[in-house]
């Protein structure tokens, strides 16, 4: 018994890490360490490569666009979505111009937009707020995006979503 | 027939490179991309190893006095495409990390691991942390011999 299993695993383990000339399953990607999934790449005439990410919670969706230039990693542009019962919209854009890609600037500018949207709701809804109010439940929900898919507590359902992102 | 695929497979093998032309290190059984020098005068450059299933970029700098590892992209294979499976980066304040070859090795096999870990989640099957270190260890020691083999 012990080795049927290990035979299965070992079946599905070259299904995920194929051999080059044989198809990939199909299967959603996740980065640990950029805390993102992985919706697909391209290589430009130039040999540059550019991939999006997406990582999200049940508030929001945050994608990112990458360019690899030589050993640099260039952000291009970042988008918030929010739900819409479970259609996505989107909120807030914004394009870069040679900008290294870190984690931390991937936050701190996602935590501003979000402020900028919340904001902009608010005063659209003639509501008055305390800006740290808006600060601190925007860092709330950037920071719920940055949970990892392999924390056994991760919602599974929200990657319901992903076939919207992909399309 | 072998030769002729092994090659085919190399010059398919080291995606997103930008351009850059590559030679073979038999030292140091890598394939490295020629530097690119800053203003600083810091040279920044890829070592690249890669087997039938992986390709692996590691972005080096080489600074006055240290050697830093700024990176790790991983790549697996969709047919003859290239695909990000994972990625890591290192560098900013605080963050510094001297490049070594175990260091590396270490952090590639954990990569993956965590690749084949979010995938079997994905796909809902269990597997046990053991057969998830062991398989990407085999994998990435196999990228290690590969150069040599083709080279």
């Amino acid at each position: 018994m012990a080795s049927f299993e290990k035979a299965l695993t070992k079946d599905l383990f070259e299904n995920l890490l194929p051999k080059f000339g044989t198809p990939r399953k199909r299967v959603p990607v996740w980065d640990e360490g950029q805390k993102m999934f992985l919706l697909g790449n391209y290589e430009s005439e130039r040999g540059n490569m550019y991939y999006e990410g997406i990582r999200f919670c049940e508030n929001i969706v945050i994608k990112e666009k990458v360019g690899l230039c030589h050993t640099w990693t260039y952000i291009d542009s970042l988008e918030i979505y929010a739900f819409n019962g479970t259609r996505l919209e989107l909120v807030q854009k914004r394009d870069y111009e040679k900008t290294f890609r870190n984690e931390e600037l991937i936050r701190n500018e996602a935590e501003q937009m979000l402020c900028n949207f919340i904001s902009g709701c608010i005063k659209a809804l003639g509501l008055n707020v305390d800006p740290e109010q808006i600060k601190c439940e925007a860092k709330r929900y950037v920071e719920g995006s940055f949970k990892s898919f392999l924390d056994p507590d991760f919602n599974k359902h929200l990657t319901r979503i992903l076939p919207q992102l992909e399309a | 027939m072998a030769t002729t695929a092994l090659t085919r497979l190399a010059e398919k093998a080291l995606p997103a490179l930008s351009g850059a032309s590559v030679t073979y290190n038999p030292e140091k059984n890598v394939y490295l991309t020629l530097g690119y020098t800053s203003a600083a005068g810091n040279t920044y450059f890829k070592a690249v190893r890669f087997s039938d299933r992986l390709a692996v970029h590691y972005d080096i700098g080489e600074g006055y006095a240290y050697t830093f590892l700024n990176g790790i992209t991983l790549f697996a294979w969709d047919g003859n495409q290239a695909v990000i499976i994972g990625k890591k980066m290192w560098g900013g304040c605080g963050n510094w990390v001297c490049f070594s070859e175990r260091f590396a090795l270490e952090q590639t096999v954990q990569m993956l691991k965590n690749y084949l870990e979010g995938q079997a989640k994905a796909i809902g099957q269990c597997v046990s942390e053991q057969q998830l270190l062991t398989f990407s260890r085999q994998m990435v020691n196999d990228v290690q011999t590969y150069q040599k083999r083709i080279a």
